[in-house]
């Protein structure tokens, strides 16, 4: 049987340093979300201190976490995984302007314009 | 906190992620009839916490297919902009609909899911030597075929109509929406499917942000619910790449497309206030 062909040389363009900052990105967010996870669970745990039944408001996570409660970091955890894809969108936008491509820049900021409308809807929308 | 029904939510977001990955999808269309239909959990509640999850497999599954160079940056940023106007839109109407509505149309949108993958067709082969107005042409490496896959892709504007629609179910019932943008990407734009799987994989990730956010406001992230899942969606979908290089996926579409079958008529019964034996 004939040996496969060689492996093409991987394609070349000008996005190399676009998709590098997107997985830099996606990796930084999830690694921190699944530490932060990982360290309110074992809080949760230790202090037998039960889950929250509803997300705390965005301005009430920080005093939650200075007091120590647990529910204060699980709300971090689940933000900083939120707020990765919004990240790795900023990346994005900033990496095609740096590789000089304005239309694709201009677009991906309009994505991050319509995630902005969602996230004020959960920052100034909760009751 | 009620660590057994934890630990079975946690359970059934690792199948749901295991099956979602061989599968091509994020698993959300398993995840939310199952958590109302089984553990009895609030609709608006269950919705949140697919959402979450759907992120949460996207952010572990997109590094995969960006080094792999199979999701198209270009393409997936230009569609993202009616898939996220969408998915704002169907999330708004999530919340404030009523929950036989939304079950009525989670269970057309599964039964649909079924019949999509019951008769899956292969897309021509992409045209690399096609016009590219909008420098959405792009290319990968095939370790399959040990050849590199070159591809522009077609109908664009009808692409952005049906990422649109794709947006809004995603918003309305929590899903990815891969199990629309996949299909479409492939058979309609003539995008490779690996290309396509790779592209809504990165894209359902920002979409479900969307959503996940307005739910967020609206005091529908319940932690109980919401982090099993996420931890279930992470061992899960990290088992499911794995296994998805071992079993010929093939064998295993008809069982799935029974299962959503079955989810997707246990909603369309529950819009109308009939519930089967065993659920809630």
């Amino acid at each position: 049987m004939a040996a496969p062909p060689p492996l093409a040389s991987p394609p070349s363009d000008d996005l190399g340093p676009v998709y590098a900052l997107a997985m830099r990105v996606l990796s930084i967010g999830f690694r921190s979300s699944a530490a932060v996870l990982t360290v309110a669970l074992a809080l949760a745990l230790a202090k037998q201190e039960p889950l929250n039944h509803r997300a705390d408001a965005f301005a009430e996570v920080v005093p939650a976490i200075l007091d120590g409660k647990a529910a204060g970091l699980i709300d971090l955890a689940i933000l900083l995984m939120l707020a990765t894809p919004v990240a790795t969108t900023l990346g994005v936008a900033v990496a095609f302007a740096r590789a000089g491509d304005r239309r694709y820049a201009a677009l991906t900021l309009a994505v991050l314009a319509i995630l902005a409308v969602s996230a004020s809807l959960a920052l100034f929308g909760g009751d | 906190m009620d660590v057994l029904r934890s630990l079975e939510l946690g359970v059934v977001a690792a199948v749901a992620a295991v099956l979602g990955s061989m599968l091509g999808l994020g698993g959300g269309v398993f995840l939310v009839p199952i958590f109302t239909l089984f553990f009895g959990v609030d609709q608006k509640l269950a919705i949140g916490a697919s959402a979450v999850a759907v992120v949460t497999n996207s952010v572990v599954g997109s590094s995969v297919h960006l080094r792999s160079r199979f999701t198209n940056l270009r393409l997936a940023m230009l569609l993202q902009v009616t898939t996220a106007s969408g998915a704002v839109v169907g999330a708004l109407i999530a919340v404030w609909a009523d929950p036989r509505a939304i079950n009525a149309v989670f269970g057309i949108a599964l039964v649909y899911a079924a019949a999509s993958m019951a008769v899956r067709r292969r897309a021509n082969a992409a045209d690399a030597a096609a016009p590219d107005p909008h420098r959405l042409g792009a290319a990968f490496d095939d370790p399959a075929t040990r050849q590199t896959v070159r591809y522009v892709p077609r109908r664009v504007p009808l692409g952005l109509g049906i990422s649109g629609l794709a947006g809004t179910l995603s918003g309305m019932l929590g899903i990815g929406g891969g199990v629309i943008l996949v299909p479409a990407m492939n058979l309609l734009m003539g995008i490779p499917v690996k290309a396509a799987a790779g592209t809504s994989s990165f894209m359902v990730g920002i979409t479900a942000v969307a959503t996940a956010f307005v739910f967020y406001a609206e005091g529908k992230i319940d932690a109980t619910v919401v982090v099993p899942a996420m931890v279930g969606v992470f061992l899960g979908g990290q088992y499911g790449s794995r296994l998805t290089r071992r079993v010929q996926t093939q064998n295993l579409v008809v069982v799935f497309v029974l299962i959503l079958l079955y989810l997707g008529v246990s909603l369309l019964l529950k819009a109308v206030g009939i519930t089967l034996p065993g659920q809630r």
